[in-house]
């Protein structure tokens, strides 16, 4: 198993365990950013910016062990 | 018969004091349905080209929509429009709340409002009763403190108000008109063309309500949004944050304008995010029949000073524009001065911007203490910008400058100092980077009213298939992403087509599809179960670009030509921090893509004026004529 830590913000600390902003995932190795927002229950669409390791990733970005992810909501215009 | 329009367009002659109900046809209902387009056409067919918008020729419009008044979600907007006092072109600005649909109620569909009363007055409308009432004792109050007077003057506790405060009186260029206090027809000044006018008031109220053709399918939708708003996170999330909750991704996505755009990161981003806003949060502020709420109520306890609720808490733009903009990160500073300029009716993004340009010119020596009445524009002392509202507010030393907005003070400065005015056409821009975000840049350039961060749907929408898959653009025919600059002109003519048919009808950004959960399917339902029209998204597209090019031809009959159609220096150079850092806008790709725009348009690429043959798809050749006589 590999651990990534995720951190989030605002409307998506409500997904599972993240409500400090901040949690850390046990993941299959071979495990995608995809993966992650599945387990979290996020749904498709609401995800505006993802980071991998401080660099602007996308849902099928490999996941490695020791990771840092950030989700950002998607926002445009307001 | 008529379905959910009155039939009836009040004008007023405020210099005569007399009114006279104007009945346009179903036809005209059908062809411009509301919002932008009514005012469009009033402005076309009833001002004379090269007025002073602060003079009483200027010719100040209300409009609601087919829709306002419905009992439906999404759909409360209303448009105020005029020459704008910014840029001096067709100005507009929608808002929300409850006064558009209280309008529908009180009989009429649109107030034209023409002429300046000899001393402050306020009007009344009251179930098809005009009154033009004297206001002297409303002059120089607060805004939310004139519709608790109205309400017990004119003994009717329906009454919905819109108003201006101090700004408005005094003429501050941008100064704006709120109603319930916190709902603003923010930008373009049309508080001061209200104050110039000598109009302080218009109180509406009414017992009819809008004819409905099929009540069953209005009543359907307005289900369907209820059983979903709290599960689904585009709506669940504008319900519990409000739009502050994108500081944080904004920030990570390094487009948080920051020290007057130069740079897209705020060190202090996290003391003004969402998460610590949400925190005092102590209430919600519906707009009429919208369950989705995304305006907040806030409360603070610091010993410098209170805060009136009332007056709501500050959203993304007023944020980012008191905030991060102009380098402060004190959240209880942002929150008053968000309350001061709802207070006073003065915009925060242009004031914001404007402020932030002082602010620059400050820091580099263009500015000195003896300019800024003693005032320290670095803001290292936040309390400070409180001060300068004030100022701005009354008009008062610097304030009076400040007041005309950052291109008429950089005219003013010289020095090259235009160069760190960040505005297009007159009017400052929202807080959205146009060198992060192309889609938006062409907006800017573009828009009808000055740019308008609200005109054109933004890029993030088109940029992957899971969001193109679940946001509706992929039946407006987007079926794959978009990332790069030179392929971005369809998505910004077809976005803006979209967002002007919003405007039209008066339909929330927020509620419906790309930036909203209610797809394009149901808005038709809802038009046809509303109105009775025989319609869909191709004819309601149409209703949109009608919109666009009523507006674009009232620009060029004031004498706007393409070289107005830009952006600021400012979009040229790099963004100095954060993510983004390093990007600009290309000049050569900026300018091949507006190129292409015009000729998406079906406007002429070399002026920008649009082919008498576009118009005439439109049913518009009627202005060709009015032009040319």
């Amino acid at each position: 198993m590999i651990t990534v830590s995720v951190k989030m913000a605002a409307y998506l600390r409500r997904l599972k365990g993240c409500s400090v902003g901040k949690t850390e995932l046990e993941l299959f190795p071979g495990s995608r950013v995809k993966d992650v927002l599945k387990d979290l229950g996020a749904i498709p669409g609401e995800i505006g910016l993802i980071i991998l390791n401080v660099r602007a990733a996308d849902l099928q970005s490999l996941l490695n062990d020791g990771d840092n992810l950030e989700l950002y909501q998607i926002f445009g215009g307001g | 018969m008529s379905y959910g329009y009155n039939g009836k367009i009040l004008k007023i002659n405020l210099t005569k004091k007399k009114y006279e109900i104007e009945t346009p046809s179903d036809l005209f209902y059908r062809r411009y349905m509301g919002g932008r387009a009514f005012a469009a056409y009033y402005l076309l067919k009833e001002l004379r080209p090269g007025v002073d918008p602060l003079s009483p020729d200027n010719i100040l419009i209300f409009a609601s929509s087919v829709l306002t008044g419905a009992p439906a979600p999404g759909i409360p907007r209303f448009t105020v429009a005029a020459k704008s006092p910014m840029t001096g072109g067709f100005g507009e600005s929608e808002a929300g709340g409850s006064w558009g649909p209280q309008l529908k109620r009180s009989g009429f569909d649109a107030v034209i409002i023409k002429g300046k009363a000899a001393k402050p007055v306020y009007l009344y409308i009251n179930d098809g009763e005009v009154k033009i009432k004297d206001a002297g004792h409303l002059w120089g109050q607060p805004v939310a403190m004139v519709e608790t007077l109205l309400k017990e003057e004119l003994n009717n506790p329906k009454i919905k108000v819109v108003t201006i405060g101090i700004g408005g009186e005094k003429q501050v260029r941008y100064a704006c008109i709120l109603n319930e206090a916190s709902s603003a027809n923010g930008r373009n000044g049309f508080g001061a063309v209200m104050g110039s006018k000598n109009l302080k008031a218009i109180a509406v109220s009414g017992t009819s309500s809008v004819n409905l053709f099929d009540k069953e399918a209005v009543k359907e939708v307005s289900k369907w949004v209820a059983s979903i708003y709290r599960d689904n996170p585009i709506s669940a999330s504008l319900n519990e944050y409000g739009t502050p909750a994108a500081i944080a991704g904004l920030q990570a996505s390094g487009m948080l304008p920051t020290d007057n755009f130069s740079s897209g990161a705020f060190s202090g981003y996290d003391k003004i995010d969402g998460d610590t806003l949400k925190k005092k949060y102590v209430g919600k502020k519906p707009c009429y029949a919208c369950p989705i709420a995304c305006k907040k109520q806030v409360r603070i306890d610091d010993e410098r000073f209170s805060v009136d609720s009332v007056y709501g808490s500050p959203e993304y733009e007023t944020l980012a524009s008191f905030g991060s903009n102009l380098g402060i990160s004190d959240l209880n500073v942002i929150i008053k001065a968000n309350e001061l300029s709802n207070k006073y009716g003065i915009d925060t993004i242009s004031m914001g911007v404007t402020i932030a340009f002082a602010r620059e010119c400050f820091i580099n020596g263009l500015l000195s203490k003896e300019d800024t009445d003693g005032i320290d524009f670095t803001f290292v002392k936040p309390t400070d910008l409180l001060k300068v509202i004030e100022k701005v507010a009354h008009r008062d030393g610097f304030g009076n400058l400040l007041a005309e907005g950052c291109l008429r003070l950089a005219r003013k400065l010289g020095n090259n100092s235009e160069d760190l005015a960040v505005q297009v056409k007159g009017l400052e821009l929202p807080m959205h980077d146009p060198r992060a975000k192309f889609i938006v840049a062409l907006g800017y350039a573009v828009a009808v009213a000055g740019p308008d961060h609200m005109s054109i749907p933004h890029d993030v929408f088109y940029e992957t298939q899971e969001n193109i898959n679940n946001n509706g653009l992929d039946s407006l025919s987007f079926y794959e992403p978009i990332t790069d600059p030179a392929k971005k002109v369809k998505a910004a003519v077809y976005g803006q087509t979209l967002w002007s048919l919003y405007n039209v009808l008066g339909v929330c950004d927020f509620a419906y599809q790309p930036r909203g959960i209610i797809s394009f399917d149901k808005l038709v339902k809802l038009v046809k179960g509303i109105t009775g029209f025989n319609t869909n998204m191709f004819d309601l597209m149409e209703v949109g670009r009608r919109a666009i090019n009523l507006a674009r031809m009232f620009n060029v009959r004031e004498g706007f030509t393409i070289k107005d159609d830009k952006l600021p220096a400012m979009a040229y150079g790099p963004i100095k921090g954060g993510r983004l850092k390093g990007a600009k806008i290309d000049k050569k790709q900026f300018a091949e893509s507006l190129q292409e725009y015009y000729q998406l348009m079906g406007w002429n690429p070399e002026t920008g004026v649009p082919h008498a043959s576009t118009l005439k798809a439109l049913d518009i050749e009627w202005i060709l004529e009015l032009i040319n006589k």
